[in-house]
Parts: structure tokens; C-alpha cells; sequence
């Protein structure tokens, strides 16, 4: 089939209609809405089945997607930045259910200030909950994504919610060609739901979520949801070896672009990375090795992957489109830990701030990065992590703060704004 | 469960659904009227609850319920129930013949 142009939301409703979903509980929310809004024209005019409510928030969304995915049915939801933070008590809650749904985040930056634009805070911000994640960098990747998030999640080794993410705006709005896979073949991919043990029902004693005394219990489960999540390592490897078998294309834990003979390489997720691949490829015709580690997948974190594909190069340079904040970038540290001890880690480890509220990462500053990490391997000093910010940003936030200045120092009381004009009328009219 | 108008408290079902032994305190208000409310549903209904000394009724592995349970939290009961109540509703439709033939604890 022709690809279709599809926006990265367009995509994500693709993935949910291919994959059959049952039950999708609803709330909208900017840059999330289309998913749902798509869907539910297709169920309106009959085109796609199953069942779509809107519930009161994003708290009682993921409850009732998570109860019923415990019921035994196949579900599907989305959200974004606020709605995502606003269900968190819930995140955790339907994972340690071990209910195994799909839920799609268009990330956005997080209030305040509040904003539209995408960044990775929001969905890190769930990086601990139970949820599995998925990064997608482009809107083929966010229609595969969703397919391989309902076959980690519904595999009898796994059992837990996964979140596939794209990036606001970047993504979300942004049209490129998508292949819709053939019906028939996500069907081998991906059969029906097979709930086996977590089919609740009104008249069996099954019980979830019950309460534990003590530590014992309590840690046996919290254990055994970690562990079900480090064997989503290798169910993944092999569903994504399936899913290229079937579709030809690539989806494997971790993307290494031009990355295998680089002295240095980008490390980052989601939709910037392909800014970095075009910044790879500028950099490889001015003779420079270098490349870009990218990880699709990072809960459950594929570690031995990811060590691998920086093994024995000089520089690892971390682009956070996130910020913790009184510490750094979550990836970067991340990475660190991952890596530290192993004899073949790479000489520097680089940390840059990034891309925060949809800000734009420039070529120059690809480069620039890609130098600094070099000045690190050759003094043997690690600079601390630089917040990327231009001389023109700067500037453009100083205009703003001089009109902020002048409006409060004409307005405060006793202020210097004049009482009326020479014509005998308020400056405000 | 049925329309049937209840008057007084002798004229309620004395079948007690609802198992005896939980953690909860001994003329517990709350237990009661779960008590009753249990027999006059019957043995066809799911419990969803939200935060409270009820979060005891089942500690693992115990349950005294026929049906199944789930505890949600603070905020979002009637949401878990509008979740366990939709998907029901497609793999055994209200009122089909499935619903009573799975009323037989396995």
C-alpha cells in the first residue's frame, strides 16, 4: 500500500485501530486530542468498533482503562504533559494491577510556566510507575510503536501497561508518509487479547489491588513487577526481530546511526534525534567520525544494548530534552550509571540541556556540542551540564523583560505613568 | 438484582454474601450496610473501592467476597467501576445467557 500523509496523532489512531482495540476511556487535552478525536469518528461512522466513554479527568482515565484491561478486555488511551501528571497516582496504581494496556503520550512541557510545546519531563516524570515506555523519533514509528507496545504488553511474561511516546507539535501536528501495515498482517502480529488469569468477572473471587501488611509482601510485589518488566529486555528483542520479519522495518531496542566506527555520538530519544541524524551526516562530509546512539526503548532500560553501542568511543555527548531540576538531565544520568565500572566506557560523558518547551536544537549547536565533548577527552575534564541557550534567545528575553519593567514601574502606585495626554484622554483608551 | 420494594428490616434477604473473619471492627456501621447491601444485590456483583477502612475487607490473600474486588483509590471508584462495567459489557453482555452460567464459582 502507498504511504498516507499522516500527522504523528494520526499515526497513534492508526496504531489503536489496527491493533483492534476494545475500549478506549477518553479526555482530551492539547497536543493529545486529535488521537481521541479521530477515533471516535471512525467508531461514529462505523469504521471501527469497540467502545469510547469520557470520563472526568485524566485521574478516573486511567483507572477505568486500567480496570478494564483487568477485566480482560484490549485497551486504548492518550494524554499529554498535565493529564499524564495528573493521573500519576493511577499510573502507578493499574501497573502494580499488572494491566496491560497502551496508553500514548504527546509530550509537552510541564507548568509552570505553562506551555504547549513539547520537552520530555512530563513522560520521564513517569519513568519509576510500572509503565513501560516506548520513544518514537518519527510518525512510522509512532503507528509501529503502538502495535509493539500491545504485544510487550500483553505477553505472559510482561503483563504491564506500556506508554508510547511522541513529541508535541514535532510530531504530533507535523505530516509525514506513513505506511498503513496491511490489516491481515497485524493480525499474525498481534492476535486478539488472550487475558487468560486476569479476567475479573462478577461472580469469581478475584481480587486486585488488595491491601498487604508488612514489608514481606509488600517488597514480593514491587519485586515481581520489576523483574516482569526486565523480561520485557528480551520479549521486545524478539517481537521486534518479528516485527521487521513481517514489515521490514527496523524497531530494535536501541537505533545506532552511523554510530559503529564513530569516535563520538549523540545520545538522546524522541523526534530531535532526527535533527541529530541530520547533524551526523553534515559532520561525516566535513570528515568527522561521528554518529548517534538513539534508545526506543527505555523502561525496561536495555543497558547491555546500549553499553554496547558506545562501547570504546572517545565521547558521549547526552542531549536531556528534560531537566531534573537542582541536578541535571535524566538520561545523562542515567547513562552514567549504566556505564560506570565497564572498561570499555567512553572517555567523556557530556551533558546538555536542550530542546525545553519545544525549544529548537540548531545545527551549530549539534557541532558545538560535538567540540566541546572533544575539548573534554583532550584535557580529561568533563565540563558541568550546559544549558543550551543562544545569544539571540537572550536578547529576546531581555525585550520581553524590558516591557515587563516598564509596564510595572508605570503602573505600580505612585508609578511614573502619566495621568492623561495633552488632548485630555487616558493613555489607556 | 431486582426491583422489589423492601419496607422493613426483617423483610431483607438473610442470605450473608458477604464472608465473616475481616480485619474490620467489631459493630462496624459501614459493614453492615455492606452486609445487607450485598445480599440484596447478590452474588452477580463486582466491588470497586476507594480509599478507606474498607481498603481492609481484603488483605492478601483473603477476600470476603463471592465476586470479584478491586481497589482503586482516593478519588476514582465509580471511574474503576465505569472501567470493570464497560468491558463486561463485551465480553459477557448485560443480561446474556453468559452471565449466569458463569455464576458457578470455579
Amino acid at each position: 500500500m502507498a504511504p498516507k500523509l499522516l500527522t504523528g496523532n494520526a499515526a497513534a489512531a492508526w496504531g489503536a485501530r489496527l491493533a483492534g482495540v476494545d475500549y478506549i476511556p477518553a479526555f482530551p487535552i492539547t497536543p493529545q486530542t486529535e488521537i481521541i478525536e479521530t477515533l471516535g469518528a471512525w467508531m461514529d461512522g462505523g469504521e471501527m468498533a469497540g467502545r469510547m466513554v469520557t470520563l472526568e479527568s485524566e485521574h478516573s482515565m486511567l483507572t477505568a482503562a486500567g480496570a478494564a484491561a483487568a477485566t480482560g478486555v484490549r485497551v486504548f488511551s492518550a494524554t499529554s504533559s498535565q493529564g499524564l501528571l495528573y493521573a500519576m497516582e493511577m499510573l502507578y496504581t493499574v501497573a502494580g494491577w499488572r494491566a496491560p494496556f497502551v496508553l500514548v503520550n504527546v509530550s509537552r512541557g510541564l507548568s509552570a510556566p505553562i506551555t504547549l510545546e513539547a520537552d520530555h519531563n512530563d513522560i520521564l516524570a513517569a519513568r519509576d510507575c510500572g509503565f513501560l515506555q516506548l520513544h518514537c523519533a518519527d510518525c512510522q514509528e509512532v503507528l509501529d510503536g503502538v502495535l509493539l507496545a500491545y504485544r510487550l504488553a500483553e505477553d505472559t511474561a510482561v503483563r504491564l501497561p506500556v506508554l508510547v511516546n511522541l513529541d508535541g507539535f514535532y510530531l504530533s501536528f507535523t505530516r509525514e508518509p506513513v505506511e498503513l501495515p496491511d490489516p491481515g498482517e497485524v493480525a499474525r502480529f498481534l492476535p486478539p487479547f488472550d487475558a487468560q488469569n486476569i479476567r475479573f468477572s462478577a461472580s469469581a473471587p478475584e481480587s486486585q489491588a488488595v491491601a498487604v501488611l508488612g514489608g514481606g509482601p509488600y517488597s514480593y510485589f514491587r519485586y515481581e513487577t520489576h523483574l516482569a518488566a526486565r523480561q520485557g529486555l528480551a520479549v521486545y528483542a524478539d517481537i521486534a526481530r518479528e516485527f521487521e520479519e513481517l514489515f521490514g522495518r527496523q524497531r530494535g531496542p536501541v537505533e545506532c546511526y552511523r554510530s559503529d566506527d564513530a569516535e563520538y555520538v549523540f545520545y538522546m530519544i524522541g523526534s530531535f534525534a532526527t535533527k541529530a541524524r541530520e547533524a551526523v551526516d553534515r559532520l561525516r562530509e566535513a570528515g568527522q567520525r561521528v554518529g548517534l546512539v538513539r534508545p526506543r526503548l527505555l523502561r525496561p532500560f536495555p543497558v547491555d544494548s546500549i553499553a554496547a553501542a558506545v562501547a570504546g568511543k572517545q565521547g558521549v555527548i547526552v542531549i536531556d530534552q528534560n531537566l531534573s531540576i537542582g541536578h541535571g538531565g535524566v538520561l545523562h544520568t542515567e547513562l552514567a550509571a549504566a556505564l560506570y565500572g565497564r572498561p570499555d566506557a567512553p572517555r567523556a560523558l557530556t551533558s546538555f540541556i536542550g530542546g525545553l518547551g519545544g525549544r529548537d536544537i540548531g545545527a551549530e549547536e549539534f557541532y558545538q556540542m560535538v567540540a566541546v565533548t572533544r575539548e573534554a577527552v583532550a584535557s580529561g575534564e568533563t565540563p558541568p551540564p550546559r544549558l543550551l541557550y543562544t545569544g539571540a534567545e537572550l536578547r529576546e528575553i531581555r525585550k520581553l523583560q524590558a516591557i515587563a519593567l516598564v509596564e510595572r514601574e508605570e503602573t505600580a502606585p505612585g508609578g511614573t505613568r502619566p495621568a492623561a495626554t495633552a488632548t485630555g484622554k487616558s493613555n489607556d483608551e | 438484582m431486582s426491583e422489589e420494594r423492601i419496607k422493613r428490616m426483617k423483610d431483607l434477604p438473610s442470605t450473608h454474601l458477604l464472608g465473616s473473619g475481616t480485619p474490620m471492627c467489631s459493630g462496624c456501621g459501614g459493614l453492615e450496610a455492606l452486609h445487607q447491601i450485598y445480599d440484596v444485590l447478590g452474588e452477580n456483583t463486582v466491588f470497586v473501592n476507594a480509599a478507606g477502612c474498607m481498603t481492609l475487607l481484603s488483605v492478601y490473600p483473603f477476600t470476603p467476597f463471592r465476586g470479584s474486588w478491586l481497589y482503586t483509590a482516593m478519588a476514582s471508584a465509580p471511574a474503576g467501576a465505569q472501567g470493570v462495567r464497560d468491558a463486561l459489557d463485551m465480553v459477557r453482555p448485560w443480561g446474556s445467557a453468559s452471565i449466569l452460567q458463569s455464576s458457578t464459582p470455579k
